[in-house]
């Protein structure tokens, strides 16, 4: 699996980008391909599987809070993967939401609502810029070192 | 999936994932099958590489379904990659997981 680069500063930084149609169901093999381009380019296997949980969730949730008029929409997603750090920017459809500063887990009996928390425990960084076009959640991930 | 009577007590196996595409039918599959009154429930998870929010909620359903029973829900040998997530939002306070 190969991908593209990205020029950030003067560095050119592998890029995959993939497009994700609104079905729970796609989000799986969209996730083995990130896995795979990572792995690929030497990622640890720890950092990976962090990374594979995070994307999920965050595209579970662009897909289960899309409107009925974003449905045929995909999910546009990019992942870059410099000497650095792991960065996923993941472009819904959704009406968007207040990103909150801190997210504390649910009460255990809940059985929705742990998304979020999962994403920002597992993820060194997440930001969420809401635009007229879209919304941008940004997902990084320190790197460990290469394996 | 597997589910299987033992008396009081279903052994849910051969969960290949646990998330957004396949929690409803897995907490769908699993209520009716505890119908008959069994209480408790082990979910053999050995065979499971992957469970996310969506699939803990489909497990919590089942340890509210139980518990409404006076029953449990064992989480049975999850995998590494499982035992992450299991730990990070603190389930071992509600299940009782058996490690390998």
């Amino acid at each position: 699996l190969t991908g593209t680069a990205q020029t950030v500063g003067q560095t050119q930084v592998p890029l995959l980008e993939l497009q994700l149609a609104c079905d729970l169901g796609q989000v799986r093999s969209v996730a083995s391909e990130a896995r795979s381009f990572l792995l690929g380019l030497g990622c640890q296997e720890l950092e990976v599987v962090d990374c594979e949980l995070a994307f999920v969730e965050a595209c579970n949730n662009a897909i289960q809070y899309a409107p009925p008029t974003a449905k045929q929409t995909p999910v546009s997603i990019q992942v870059l993967c410099s000497a650095e750090d792991i960065l996923f920017r993941i472009m819904d459809h959704t009406l968007g939401f207040e990103l909150p500063a801190r997210i504390d887990p649910p009460g255990l009996n809940n059985e929705r609502g742990r998304g979020l928390f999962i994403i920002r425990s597992v993820m060194d960084e997440v930001m969420y810029d809401r635009g007229p076009e879209g919304n941008v959640l940004t997902l990084r991930k320190k790197r460990k070192g290469r394996s | 999936m597997k589910i299987e009577v033992e008396g009081d007590k279903l052994r849910v196996s051969g969960v290949k994932e646990l998330g957004a595409s396949n929690a409803s039918s897995f907490r769908h599959d699993v209520r009716e099958a505890m119908r008959d009154g069994q209480k408790n429930v082990d979910v053999d998870l050995s065979d499971t590489t992957y469970v996310d929010s969506c699939g803990l909620g489909a497990l919590i359903s089942l340890y509210k379904a139980a518990s409404g029973l006076q029953g449990t829900v064992r989480l049975l040998h999850p995998q590494p990659s499982v035992q992450q997530i299991l730990e990070l939002t603190r389930m071992h306070r509600i299940f009782e997981i058996v490690e390998n």
